[in-house]
């Protein structure tokens, strides 16, 4: 196999490694700050992946919102909660591993099936190029789109209004 | 101008949250106004629903065939059901405008489901719906309330992932959602690998979203823990249009019947029609028993579409007929049963229907309602869900499927002891000690216990002559 | 004739409403509501006497919905509607010191509009939907009393009958499949030298057999004797047992042929529902209970009129429908005289009852030879009709049943008659009941009798539409 193809395969291979770390970290860690760290970062290997998938588009968003945003939302969430003792993060704990131990052993084995399975291609259908440019894209075709994000940003914040601010 | 059906609820929200107090007053008959013009619109489109009426604008190209008409037309029937229970059970004005809000943009969202053609944009208009019914369902902020949340939530959520990951695939292979394209490729190249998966996670993605058995288990508790006007929307038509119709639409027009989605339709739809009466014949518990019923209906209409690909063309057309007018049907009776739940719990303080009993003595409105809904679930003549269910076993057994009649007629009689057990505990039967103080409730759950109680019944009787021409074209049956 | 359906169906709702106002005003207009049934009926025997089938037809997407009269049909509305009449003029006696009469007025009025639809439908899913309110109404109405236990035996014959007709539903799509066709003149012009295919006969046969509360269905008839007497009466004896019996005539007899083989089983159910029915009646000690299952003994009779073929047997069968629902009728009613005066169902218990009750006593007593077959009541000549017309059939020991049973209910009939009336009295002793009580009940013994002595003019309708039945004139 040509070297630089063997180290490109190295490096996915790591990356998604370290996503799986990172995700299962994030569901693992029994202290939230901790864990909206690990969900960042696991966003951040997840944007470098997609750089190197050839979507920038979807990778700036990627960092920018998820990575970037959701993590300073969560933070300062949490920042107003208190603390839980040390008996129910030990229970809590005890609870998770039970729970969740064989998730990566799973995760592992249909990965690894999964990319032993060869599926012969398929013919793109003609006629139809992926629109790139992310201004037309948004305001040609998917307009309607955009009008239904809308949509659901409002009921968002209703959810907001509705479940979190506090009874005077 | 059916754009206006997604803007209107959009502009309605925002004008009614404008700083002056007096429009917060107005929220209930805006709704109101909103849904008799939808219905109006809806219906005004229904006798020449043969084919798809051509509308010229940007957004919403030929988009009003019959299938979205009967929709948009169930939409605004539960939605004008649904505010009036918000009226009448909103435990105050801050909660009850908060709720009017959510529902208009839930409406907005079902709108927009309906009418759409485009599987992205389909995905975006379905998740409207289900954020704003998260929200209403947690509005209490009660432990049951929060957990139905969490439940619908995070199975949501599965279902959303798979009908995501269904949409990037093909967008892969066919470089586009529309409707169109992907179905060409479809048909082109149906049996390729990728394309089966993508199918095949679509379809799971909306067999949980609609609550089928065995991917039901958030539906009681959601139905169930939800505020009143909460369920009476969410059972009355959110799950109905982000499940049924989607698949409906998907399998008719996109996906296409083929044996091996028919044979997973009626699978998977005759558990439900079964197992969901049994378990409903086991509740104590009102909105849980109405929860399981519409699991049980659902299966119903799932199997009707089950035979949209038979051979006999004759059985297909039934088949798909039933399950678009059962869908409709199943729209009105269920939200009329959840409007009677809200009534019961209101005026006598529980649900718990071992604690209830001779209730239609002293509400004779809600306990005749009742009555109709039940008989109109069961499949009782002359009431509108008799002719449904005729034209599904019809259906079925036309195509060949004989066992699949047989169990679906079977299980209406399952569904009649559900509903007769229900009304011997709460409506039928002597007055029960301590219920001696319950009275009707207050016009905002009658009238539209009688609207829709008078459209099962005016539905039934007229059906004969409407059926060649209205709602359904179904010709020589 | 579309009157005669649509008075009493469209009328009963007006019931309610009017009994808010004035409860004098609602009973009359119950019975006249009846009564306009009866008298459009009647005015049909003319035209319909003269060979004439009238049809309305309204072209639907379901074929063209019709409501069809011949002579079959007339017949069994005159029957349905003069029992019915009698019975709601009964119940402005006995009804009156309950709650819900407005419901019941209703129901009782839906009911028998249902009927006269159900009679005179000419479309299966017509018939099917009648069939169903017919249900419903006598759902409601068995649990009129609304204690938990009436109400459950009220669900359990709504259950049965939900059953039935849903088993029959599928039947008649599969006769839609066969045939084309929801229209009887279509399916019969379509199924001539075709016999229906096995499976749709027995699923439809479920459908009449639990109606009609025949083996092995029959177990929710005497259930929902706790209901209102007048109820039972009408359940029980006048009209709805008799739609499973009419249902069997107008799409067996009349319609669609059977395959051959159906003649044997039909007759040998109605043999051994007959004779099953006539043991418990000797064994019960209820005296509803009782009378239940004799009705369920006696349909065997109808039904084996109806289907040993032949045209004695045929017009006997008819003739039986008319006999058993006057004189069954009267016994129900004169059974709740007992029950509502003495407050006591169990035979054993009474006794010397025509001391005090002689009206009643009589009137049970001739209503009992009817059933019993003594001459010259009506029902000697109808189940003379039917074993003589059965005797010219091949299945002789079907016969034999059928004369064992007759014997049964003499025994099981005058038993119940010598515990209640006769000897010496175990209760206090009550009075006759209310005048109009008394009064229907002595109007159906006198047309017990009068339907023996003028046997002339049923049996000439019975023969004539018999002969229509079979096609022997146009």
């Amino acid at each position: 196999m040509d070297p630089n193809l063997k180290t490109e395969l190295l490096a996915n291979v790591i990356l998604m490694a370290a996503m799986l770390l990172g995700g299962l970290a994030t569901v693992m860690l029994r202290q939230l700050v901790k864990a909206a760290i690990a969900l960042a970062f696991t966003s951040v290997v997840l944007c470098i992946l997609m750089f190197k998938l050839a979507a920038p588009w979807a990778a700036v968003f990627e960092l920018s919102v998820c990575a970037g945003l959701i993590t300073v939302v969560f933070i300062s969430a949490i920042s107003l909660v208190k603390p839980a003792t040390e008996e129910e993060r030990a229970a809590h704990m005890r609870f998770k591993v039970r729970r969740y131990f064989l998730l990566p052993l799973v995760l592992l084995t249909v990965g690894c099936g999964l990319s032993y399975m060869t599926v012969r291609p398929l013919p793109v259908v003609a006629g139809a190029e992926l629109i790139t440019d992310m201004r037309i894209l948004l305001w040609g075709p998917r307009a309607l789109d955009l009008l239904g994000q809308i949509l659901v940003l409002l009921a968002g914040v209703w959810g907001v209004v509705v479940l979190f601010k506090e009874e005077k | 101008m059916p754009s206006l059906l997604v803007i209107i609820p959009l502009l309605a929200v925002l004008l009614l949250n404008l700083p002056l107090n007096f429009l917060r007053r107005l929220a209930l008959p805006a709704a109101v106004l909103f849904a008799v013009y939808q219905a109006l619109f809806a219906m005004q489109l229904l006798p020449a629903s043969c084919t798809a009426c051509p509308t010229h604008e940007r957004w919403f190209v030929n988009v009003l065939d019959p299938l979205t008409s009967v929709l948009l037309l169930a939409i605004a029937v539960v939605a004008f059901a649904s505010v009036f229970v918000l009226h009448a059970t909103a435990s105050d004005e801050k909660h009850g405008f908060n709720a009017f809000n959510l529902i208009f943009l839930a409406v907005a969202g079902m709108n927009g489901l309906v009418m759409v053609r485009d599987l992205f944009s389909m995905y975006i208009f379905l998740e409207i719906a289900s954020v704003a019914s998260f929200i209403l369902i947690a509005a209490q902020r009660d432990m049951g309330g929060l957990e139905g949340a969490f439940k619908y939530l995070v199975m949501s959520a599965l279902a959303t992932m798979m009908m995501l990951a269904s949409i990037a695939l093909l967008l892969a292979y066919c470089g586009s959602t529309s409707f169109m394209v992907v179905a060409e490729a479809l048909h082109a190249h149906g049996s390729h690998g990728y394309l089966l998966t993508a199918v095949g996670l679509f379809l799971g993605g909306l067999l949980i979203k609609s609550g089928i058995m065995p991917f039901h288990g958030w539906l009681p508790d959601a139905y169930a823990a939800a505020p009143a006007a909460a369920s009476t929307l969410i059972a009355g038509i959110v799950t109905k249009t982000t499940g049924v119709y989607a698949l409906i639409r998907l399998v008719l027009h996109v996906f296409g019947p083929s044996v091996a989605v028919q044979q997973l339709l009626l699978i998977f739809g005759a558990i439900s029609v079964v197992a969901g009466a049994l378990a409903a014949l086991g509740q104590s518990d009102m909105k849980r028993m109405l929860a399981y019923s519409s699991i049980s209906q659902v299966g119903y209409i799932v199997m009707g579409l089950g035979v949209a690909g038979a051979a006999n063309k004759f059985a297909a057309e039934l088949g798909v007929a039933g399950a678009i007018f059962h869908l409709f049907n199943h729209a009105i009776f269920k939200t009329l049963l959840f409007v009677n739940a809200a009534a019961v719990e209101k005026q006598a303080g529980t649900r718990d229907m071992n604690q209830l009993g001779g209730l239609a003595q002293k509400m004779p409105i809600t306990g005749l309602t009742s009555l109709l809904a039940m008989f109109a679930t069961a499949g009782v003549p002359p009431l509108a869900g008799f002719w449904s269910k005729l034209l599904i076993i019809a259906a079925l057994w036309l195509a060949g499927y004989h066992g699949y009649a047989l169990l679906g007629i079977g299980a209406s009689l399952l569904t009649l002891a559900y509903f007769l057990s229900l009304q011997r505990r709460v409506f039928f039967g002597l007055l029960r000690a301590g219920c001696e103080n319950v009275r009707e409730a207050g016009w905002a759950l009658t009238v539209p216990s009688l609207v829709l109680a008078a459209i099962l019944l005016g539905v039934g009787v007229a059906l004969p002559w409407l059926i060649g021409s209205f709602l359904l074209p179904v010709k020589g049956f | 004739m579309l009157l005669v359906v649509a008075v009493p169906v469209l009328g009963a709702i007006l019931l309610p409403l009017v009994g808010r106002f004035c409860t004098c005003t609602r009973n009359t207009l119950a019975l006249l509501m009846v009564l306009a049934s009866l008298a459009g009926s009647l005015m049909l025997i003319g035209p319909v006497m003269s060979g004439q089938v009238i049809h309305l037809d309204f072209p639907t997407g379901f074929g063209h919905m019709m409501l069809l009269a011949d002579r079959l049909a007339v017949f069994m509305a005159l029957v349905s509607s003069l029992v019915g009449g009698i019975i709601v003029f009964y119940s402005w006696g006995y009804i009156s010191h309950y709650e819900n009469q407005n419901e019941y007025y209703f129901l009782v009025v839906l009911f028998l509009g249902a009927m006269m639809g159900l009679v005179f439908a000419a479309n299966l899913l017509v018939l099917y939907i009648f069939w169903e309110i017919t249900a419903i109404a006598s759902w409601r109405l068995i649990g009129f009393f609304r204690s938990p236990a009436i109400v459950l035996r009220a669900d359990k014959s709504f259950l049965v009958t939900f059953f039935g007709a849903t088993m029959m539903l599928l039947g008649f799509i599969m006769v839609r499949e066969q045939a084309g066709s929801w229209d009887l003149p279509t399916i019969k012009a379509a199924l001539v030298g075709h016999p229906l295919t096995n499976m749709a006969v027995a699923f439809i046969l479920l459908g009449i057999l639990s109606k009609s509360a025949t083996l092995p269905l029959q177990t929710w008839l005497p259930d929902a004797g706790v209901a209102p007497s007048p109820v039972t009466a009408l359940l029980h004896a006048a009209v709805l047992v008799k739609i499973g019996v009419y249902a069997y005539a107008r799409l067996f007899v009349v319609n669609m042929p059977m395959p051959e083989i159906w003649h044997t089983i039909v007759p040998a159910i109605a043999a051994t529902s007959a004779l099953v029915a006539a043991g418990a009646a000797l064994l019960e000690t209820d005296l509803k209970r009782l009378i239940a299952f004799s009705t369920i003994s006696q349909i065997g009779f109808i039904f084996l009129g109806l289907s040993v073929g032949g045209e004695l047997a045929l017009a006997g069968g008819l003739l039986y429908i008319l006999m058993h629902g006057v004189a069954k009728g009267g016994l129900f009613l004169c059974a709740g005289i007992i029950e509502q005066n003495t407050h006591c169902k169990d035979i054993t218990k009474l006794g010397g009852l025509i001391k005090t009750m002689p009206v009643t006593a009589i009137a049970f007593l001739i209503c009992t030879f009817s059933v019993i077959g003594i001459p010259p009541l009506g029902g000697f000549f109808s189940k003379y009709m039917v074993i003589a017309g059965a005797a010219q059939g091949p299945h002789l020991w079907i016969v034999l049943t059928f004369v064992g049973t007759a014997f049964l209910t003499i025994i099981y009939l005058m038993r119940v008659f010598v515990l209640v009336f006769m000897g010496e009295p175990k209760t206090k002793l009550e009075p006759e009941g209310s005048p109009v009580m008394v009064w229907s009940v002595a109007l159906l013994a006198l047309l017990s009798i009068a339907g023996g002595l003028l046997i002339y003019y049923p049996s000439l309708f019975a023969t004539e539409a018999t002969r229509q039945i079979l096609g022997l004139i146009p």
